[in-house]
């Protein structure tokens, strides 16, 4: 097998190069390859250097386990690889998370994409009072006390 | 800046789509933004108890019809109900409906609660979207018959009360595509006394009965069936058509059904059974490679003979308890009618067998030493030992097994080195570890003794036997770490001689059973000698054993005597030095007796060795150069512990004369360092470097004592000047607290004065205040006798002017 490599550009001129396998684990990008096949560098428009260096070191970790057992992996590298997608996510800041659901969305990365949603779930919904939540994703209450009281009446079984 | 504002709305549902719905339906306070957006979710889930549901009730009504997602994939009721329903039966057809509307692709519903009514719309079974299905507890009736469920993919019906003892059927006429199915019946079903399955389409099939069903009897139609688990203990005919194309089954059944179901099952690969009786004849189980058998019932064990019997290509055998299944402490399982013939799958296909939890009944035990003696071509035996629930001693089994293992005669020598016999596992990492130990100390052990029996070049020509080496195994001498420590050392000469040791056992077995079938033996019945013969150790303790016990005791109890006096006989001033005297006597006197102790065990093995020369035949001197080589082991472990005590005790004297030196040096530099070396790591001291310790510590001793001496008399001196030091600060301390006393008295006059200055202030305000008081009144006597005055002089006036005017 030959191994042919993709080279990726980010919004900000960062050139990456990587295998054609980590970069196929995005459903994107084949479009792209096909769209502009004569040019091999693929532009990414949506996604800053940092956010892609990101993306590409999930997608490396990712393909290298999949490649190596051949779809039967072992529990142990199952449970390697996800001790190491949880040690990832905890080492990002918010804004960066944010970016990286974009970019996930944007490149169509089902994997990536549900580990980052579940992560925002897990860490800044779920289990936090109304207030919690509000701080720590930084949303501006725009509500008056009234409306923010029926609203609370409304959805009374959420709050039970 | 709200950092959620880069993330556009579908990326939050998603997001939320990560939460119960509950949560995600709380975000909607969290601004005008959010107000709206959990509505977009595409799965639902609501799930509540007893009066809980009256608001959630309100919440679904509210919100389900408005709810914004084109699309409701999936919408879960799991609605709890202990008394009066909250929840009505139409409240649910009413959700349902608005969810088929939106083309619902899968629900559930799970409504506890006693009210048999109708909870499902008409148009349910008509949804053409509908693939996953899921009902508890619910019931069903008026199942229309002119609809299908066109996409219908699995059906869960778990409990579900069927009105009319049809609906069951009509559902299942209407799922043309249905592939999987879970049916679980509920205890008392009385309205159906019998139903059929004829799926053409299904492929997975669980299927439930209770056994305290009346029911007069059920067909199983299903031809693509591929995965069957049947649970069934009721006594009920039953009827299975057949399953050509069926790889897996699981089958936990009563008899009657065991005898209808085996006949659909024979072309499986995986099975796993459980039941309480044999089959009947004739079945062949060509393609089974993996079999799992559960124990629980008394005739498990025939049913396994049978099974092996039947399945000729068997590769892998699991032997264990299924969940929820009996309680082995009243099983009986009875001992099994060994095969009268060594089933085929064990002369060529089986390779994997576990045994989990394996008990070490008698019953089992006859089992496994069959398998393992019997399978050619194993590579692999796991029996995992159950010892938390059952008291037997997990030792015992392996060791069992172990020796089993090694009456292996049918198998060729060749397999025996490629099997893995004694891969004894246990639930628990720490029992493993230790099995593993034992492992490599039985493999440590025969080594030794051949070692020893060769160094003592007794015999030319030596076998050893199991049965010498199965008393050994339980000495608790061979879990000492210096053992461990020797077995590193022995490693080495394992390789080489392990091979040897093993090609004799396997010999001596086959003369064994060659000589024995001579005799008119038959094979069973050597097997069973064999296995009596290995399994029932000597139980009784020799003599020369306790008497190696209560050395080894005492041994102990010197190290232990030792640990607890250590700190009084380092430290310099816990204890005087006749303290320290008479414990250095104690210790010498118990390490001669231990001494004694030993000697007399060497004398009696010389004894034994003396009186065994010649006495019986071939058979018995080998046996008893085993024994003796084994004895003399003992006695060397037993010296070897002696003498690593002893290298502590004199480390300890060593440490003892070293502070008596350093004391006598200039008392500023003392060295921790002997004191820190003291005997931690002793227990695994090499014993050579014992010696020359030993050496110089005896002339050191005069030398010290002088030391000592002079050392005495400076610390006398030294502390009388401590003393006066002393004295002098107390006398200052005395003054000091003369002087505090004065004080206290100063402070406490002023605080008098400090009170009496408080009183008087008070009186003064008291008295001003009545100043201002008297003040105030003459301030109005004043103003009214002015008004008085001014009234005097005007009438005065008048008056004077009347007065006037008249004269």
């Amino acid at each position: 097998m030959s191994k042919k490599n993709i080279v990726l550009k980010s919004s900000n001129g960062i050139i990456f190069e990587v295998e054609e396998a980590v970069a196929l684990q995005s459903e994107t990008i084949p479009y792209m390859i096909e769209d502009d096949c004569a040019n091999d560098t693929i532009p990414l428009a949506n996604v800053t250097g940092d956010i892609l260096a990101l993306v590409i070191e999930y997608c490396k970790k990712h393909v290298v386990v999949a490649d190596g057992d051949g779809g039967g992996s072992s529990s142990s590298s199952q449970e390697d690889l996800k001790n190491w997608d949880a040690q990832f996510m905890n080492d990002l800041d918010q804004s960066k998370i944010f970016n990286l659901l974009l970019a996930a969305d944007f490149l169509n990365i089902k994997t990536l994409f549900d580990l980052t949603c579940q992560f925002v779930a897990d860490t800044m919904i779920k289990g936090k009072s109304v207030e919690e939540v509000r701080r720590t994703l930084n949303i501006e209450k725009d509500y008056t006390s009234e409306e923010e009281a029926k609203a609370r009446q409304e959805n009374e079984w959420a709050f039970k | 800046m709200d950092e959620t504002s880069v993330l556009p709305d579908e990326l939050l549902v998603s997001i939320l789509s990560f939460v119960p719905t509950k949560v995600a339906a709380s975000t909607s306070i969290l601004s005008k933004r959010w107000r709206f957006l959990w509505m977009w979710l595409p799965k639902l889930e609501f799930r509540d108890r007893d009066v809980s549901l009256l608001v959630l009730r309100d919440f679904i009504d509210k919100n389900l019809p408005l709810h914004r997602a084109p699309v409701i994939e999936s919408l879960r009721l799991q609605l709890w109900e202990s008394g009066d329903p909250n929840i009505k039966p139409e409240d649910i057809k009413r959700w349902v409906e608005t969810a088929v509307s939106r083309s619902v692709r899968e629900l559930e519903v799970s409504y506890s609660s006693d009210l048999k009514e109708n909870m499902f719309p008409s148009s349910l079974f008509a949804c053409k979207s509908l693939v996953i299905l899921k009902l508890r507890y619910v019931t069903l009736m008026d199942v229309p018959s002119m609809v299908c469920l066109s996409s219908l993919k699995t059906l869960v019906l778990e409990s579900v009360a069927y009105a009319d003892g049809k609906s069951f059927g009509e559902l299942l006429s209407i799922c043309p595509v249905l592939e999987d199915l879970e049916v679980f019946f509920c205890e008392d079903e009385d309205n159906m006394q019998k139903f059929t399955v004829t799926v053409p389409s299904l492929q997975k099939l669980s299927l439930s009965v209770s056994k305290h069903w009346y029911l007069v009897g059920y067909e199983i139609d299903t031809p693509s069936l591929t995965y069957l688990k049947l649970h069934d203990w009721n006594e009920s005919p039953c009827l299975f058509k057949n399953m050509p194309k069926l790889k897996e089954a699981h089958v936990d059944v009563a008899s009657f059904a065991l005898k209808s179901v085996i006949g659909s099952v024979t072309s499986v690969k995986n099975l796993t059974i459980c039941s309480e009786d044999v089959y009947g004849d004739g079945f062949v189980f060509d393609q089974l490679e993996h079999l799992e058998l559960c124990i629980c019932q008394d005739d498990s064990s025939n049913l396994l003979a049978q099974m092996l019997k039947d399945s000729p290509n068997l590769r892998v055998l699991d032997i264990s308890v299924l969940d929820l299944h009996g309680d082995l402490r009243t099983n009986t399982m009875v001992p099994w009618n060994q095969p009268s013939s060594v089933p085929e799958c064990l002369l060529s296909s089986l390779e994997i067998f576990n045994w989990a939890p394996y008990f070490g009944r008698p019953q089992d035990r006859e089992i496994a030493v069959y398998l393992l003696k019997n399978s050619c071509r194993l590579k692999k035996a796991t029996i995992m030992a159950d010892t938390t629930e059952h008291d037997v001693p997990n030792l015992e089994m392996i060791k069992e097994l172990t020796l089993s293992s090694r009456a292996s005669t049918t198998c060729e020598l060749a397999l025996i080195e490629q099997r893995k016999l004694n891969e004894s596992q246990d639930r628990n990492k720490n029992s493993l570890t230790l099995s593993k130990i034992k492992e490599s100390l039985t493999i440590f052990f025969k080594t030794w003794t051949l070692h020893l029996a060769v160094f003592l070049k007794k015999r030319s020509f030596f076998f050893l036997s199991p049965r010498v080496s199965s008393p050994i195994l339980s000495d608790p001498l061979l879990r000492d770490p210096l053992l461990r420590f020797l077995l590193l050392f022995f490693a080495g000469a394992k390789s080489l001689l392990m091979s040897r040791f093993r090609d004799r056992t396997e010999d001596f077995k086959d003369s064994v059973r060659k000589a024995a079938v001579s005799n008119g033996y038959n094979e069973s019945k050597v097997a069973s000698t064999m296995a009596s013969f290995i399994i029932h150790k000597p139980k009784e303790r020799s003599p020369f054993t306790k008497a190696a016990f209560k050395t080894l005791d005492s041994i102990k109890e010197l190290d232990q005597f030792m640990l607890k006096h250590r700190k009084d006989y380092v430290d310099m001033h816990r204890t005087t030095e006749q303290e320290k005297d008479s414990i250095e006597q104690e210790i010498t006197a118990f390490i001669k007796a231990c001494k004694e102790q030993i000697d007399i065990l060497k004398n009696s093995i010389r004894n034994e060795e003396a009186n065994s020369k010649g006495w019986l035949g071939l058979a018995a001197d080998n046996f008893n150069a085993d024994t003796i080589a084994h004895k003399h082991g003992v006695v060397l472990i037993l010296s070897e512990k002696l003498h690593s005590v002893t290298a502590q005790f004199d480390k300890l004297r060593a440490t003892r004369f070293q502070d008596i030196i350093n004391r006598a040096m200039p008392r500023r530099k003392p060295k921790r360092i002997a004191k820190e070396a003291s005997p931690v790591n002793a227990t695994l001291a090499n014993p050579d470097s014992i010696e020359p310790d030993e050496a110089q510590a005896q002339p050191r001793r005069l030398q010290q004592q002088q030391l000592l001496d002079d050392e005495t008399q400076a610390l006398q001196v030294e502390l009388s000047n401590l003393l006066d030091g002393a004295k002098q600060t107390e006398t200052k301390m005395v003054e000091m607290s003369a002087l505090n006393h004065l004080m206290a008295t100063h402070v406490l006059q002023q605080a008098q004065q400090i009170e009496i200055l408080y009183d008087q202030a008070v009186e003064a305000t008291k008295n001003v205040e009545l100043g201002n008081k008297e003040l105030s009144q003459a301030i109005q006597r004043n103003s009214s006798s002015r008004t008085f005055l001014l009234l005097f002089f005007f009438v005065l006036t008048f008056s004077v002017l009347f007065l006037d005017w008249y004269s």
